[in-house]
């Protein structure tokens, strides 16, 4: 078999895992930095949290924003989902990433579902789903010996990173390096993305122009979700 | 042994790990859920195993002549041993496959076997699946737990090493591929039952897991499509797609889960199909009775592992006995699987033995009744007390260059103690199975 042999179908879940994997693990990230802020008593600190994410939700407390963005699996946007969507893609994928791999996914699933039981607003257990996170992209690096399968799921990773990053306002460093980092991996799999979307971003990152403006970051958010189709 | 017993939860923990789960649908809705297991294993001793190892060989080597001549020369039909009625009317019998000699002559490469043990230690066949049996991996997956979990179990004891399980099917599927190209198999999805198994037996085999839609033929050849826009030949396809459905263009019209014009190539011979098109003419419950014979027909050999007691009501000295003794039978719906179909008389109240009477006399070709075997009970832990339950074994059995029986099987056993129905989808659980070595 050719090492790289993969279907179209797949390429598509490979990339979905990388995303939502990334995301699970960022969220978990700013959940605890948005945690921590209310600690301080800014009590209404998710509200930024929620604006930077697109969300128009009104928790009516931090204790309910907490709630809804652990366990709440209507939420896109919580753990519970996120995990469920990274596991849709997984699950098919156990020949590309490995049982071994499958299993950081089980065992994070296992843990939010375990913790939703008690319903409470701690995110003080989620230090293993943290964990468990690393060691799938750590499981990943080991084991998927597919270029292809391997590119694309860091093609979705770094998308996610870049995504989060602009809508929470990281500095432009930040952004451009993951960008040049995500050029790299993508030069591996030229099946998978739109060049002259590659060139609009490029046009928008070099002239410096990169802002903190609503405008601007709808624009490069739009451009960056559409990189990665089936051309 | 004991250390591997007191170690169950941290071998389920693993299982739950490593997703090993089957799916349901239940009212519409589909549900995975973790296949219960139970840690004590199912011994068999070397000695037993050789007699079942041999019986098993000669049992599908059989099987698979008469495959190959059903479908060709009919030999065993003109030869009055097997009623052409029991051929032609069995739902798993395909005229669009006569004349089909497939890679290497051979029809069935994964058959299970499944088996009970009556209590006086002799064992019976009770059915031939030779369509898409499922269920190895589950022991094999149990197995890389288990010695994980308690490795001394397996210092302490010499037990056959059954991890091999996926090398024997790409042993098999290497074998009809012949050098064509690669393996795949072919997966209905996500939502299949076994949907596991199909993944993690790609996995361990090296084959590509192909979706529907991932196949295509084209100029007479099977290929597998990449993202890159190269086509892959493919060699040999282990579909888990019922024959009904693997060819949209020659089955069922409506069917998404199959490779269109994937039958015209088959017969041609221009790819390798694990398990064979067809092949559920072997295996129907009607066909089950006339096996024995098949290996004298087939051979010469007198049947080394014996069927349950079984009566055709085909057969007016059998309908007769069989609607004369209803009671104490079991009667079984030949086009029925999974554990369904299947009534045992003495659980029928007055009215419901009237109306099993007048479907067996009405339709005689539809039933096969057996005398219940007091089959052995197995020891399980529930709730940390061992309670004795009903199970049987489905022993797996790969042809290839040679005929091989996997060193291990899937013991299934009913979670229900006044229940001998052990199938996971009506919620058994299941055990590995020990093959000592000396």
């Amino acid at each position: 078999m050719n090492a790289r042999t993969i279907s179209t179908a797949k390429a598509d879940k490979l990339f979905w895992l990388g995303r939502y994997a990334e995301r699970t693990y960022l969220n978990l990230h700013l959940l605890r930095a948005y945690y921590d802020k209310m600690i301080d008593g800014d009590a209404e600190a998710y509200e930024e949290y929620c604006k930077n994410l697109s969300l128009d939700a009104d928790f009516k407390s931090p204790s309910n924003f907490v709630k809804s963005f652990l366990y709440d699996k209507q939420n896109p946007f919580s753990i519970s989902a996120e995990l469920e969507f990274a596991n849709d893609n997984a699950m098919v994928l156990r020949e590309e990433i490995t049982s071994e791999t499958l299993g950081y996914i089980q065992m994070s699933i296992a843990q939010i579902s375990s913790l939703a039981k008690t319903n409470e607003a701690n995110i003080t257990h989620l230090q293993p789903i943290t964990d468990n996170l690393l060691s799938m992209w750590g499981s990943i690096e080991e084991r998927v010996l597919n270029d292809y399968a391997l590119a694309i799921l860091m093609a979705g990773k770094i998308i996610e990173q870049i995504d989060i990053r602009v809508r929470f306002d990281y500095p432009f460093d930040r952004v451009e390096l993951l960008y040049e980092r995500l050029k790299t991996h993508l030069r591996y799999v030229p099946y998978i993305y739109d060049v002259e979307v590659i060139e609009q971003i490029d046009k928008l990152l070099t002239a410096k122009e990169y802002t903190n403006e609503p405008f601007y970051k709808e624009k490069l958010l739009s451009l960056l979700n559409s990189i990665v189709g089936t051309y | 042994m004991e250390t591997l017993i007191r170690h169950k939860d941290a071998v389920n923990t693993w299982m739950e790990r490593f997703g090993v789960k089957f799916g349901i649908y239940k009212h519409g809705v589909f549900n995975e859920q973790l296949f219960p297991f139970d840690s004590v294993p199912r011994v068999i001793s070397h000695d037993e195993w050789t007699v079942l190892e041999k019986g098993l060989i000669q049992r599908c080597n059989a099987l698979n002549a008469f495959l190959l001549d059903i479908y060709n020369e009919k030999k065993i039909i003109k030869d009055g041993v097997v009623p052409s009625e029991f051929v032609y009317s069995s739902k798993g019998y395909f005229v669009e496959c006569e004349g089909i000699t497939p890679s290497k002559g051979i029809f069935a490469h994964i058959a299970g076997i499944d088996l009970v043990q009556a209590k006086d230690g002799t064992w019976y066949i009770l059915e031939d699946n030779l369509r898409i049996p499922s269920g190895a991996s589950y022991p094999m997956i149990a197995r890389n737990i288990t010695r994980k979990v308690s490795p001394e179990t397996f210092v302490n004891n010499h037990v056959a090493d059954n991890r091999n399980y996926s090398d024997l099917l790409k042993e098999t599927m290497d074998y009809v591929n012949d050098g064509r190209g690669i393996n795949v198999i072919l997966t209905p999805g996500r939502y299949n039952s076994a949907f596991f198994e199909h993944s993690y037996l790609a996995e361990k085999s090296g084959a590509v897991l192909a979706f529907p839609g991932d196949l295509i033929v084209e100029d007479d050849m099977l290929f597998y499509k990449d993202i890159s826009g190269e086509k892959m030949r493919v060699g040999a396809v282990y579909r888990r797609v019922s024959d009904e459905y693997m060819d949209p263009l020659t089955f069922e019209e409506s069917s998404v889960l199959g490779v269109p014009n994937i039958m015209q190539i088959y017969a041609m011979g221009n790819v390798a199909i694990v398990n064979g098109i067809g092949n559920g003419v072997a295996d129907d419950k009607g066909i089950y009775y006339f096996v024995p014979k098949m290996i004298k027909y087939y051979l010469g050999e007198e049947p080394i592992l014996k069927n349950a007691p079984t009566y055709l009501p085909y057969f007016e000295e059998d309908k007769k006995y069989v609607l004369e003794n209803l009671s104490k039978l079991v009667i079984k719906d030949v086009s029925e699987a999974g554990g369904y179909g299947v009534v045992f008389g003495r659980d029928l109240d007055a009215e419901h033995l009237k109306e099993m009477y007048d479907l067996v006399d009405k339709e005689p070709r539809r039933w096969i009744a057996q005398e219940v075997i007091d089959f052995k009970d197995l020891e399980i832990i529930e709730n940390g007390e061992y309670v004795e339950r009903k199970a049987d074994l489905r022993a797996f059995v790969l042809t290839g260059k040679e005929t091989k029986v996997w060193k291990s099987g899937l013991t299934r056993f009913s979670r229900n103690p006044n229940s001998f129905v052990v199938n996971s989808s009506q919620g058994g659980g299941f055990k590995d199975t020990w093959v000592m070595e000396d």
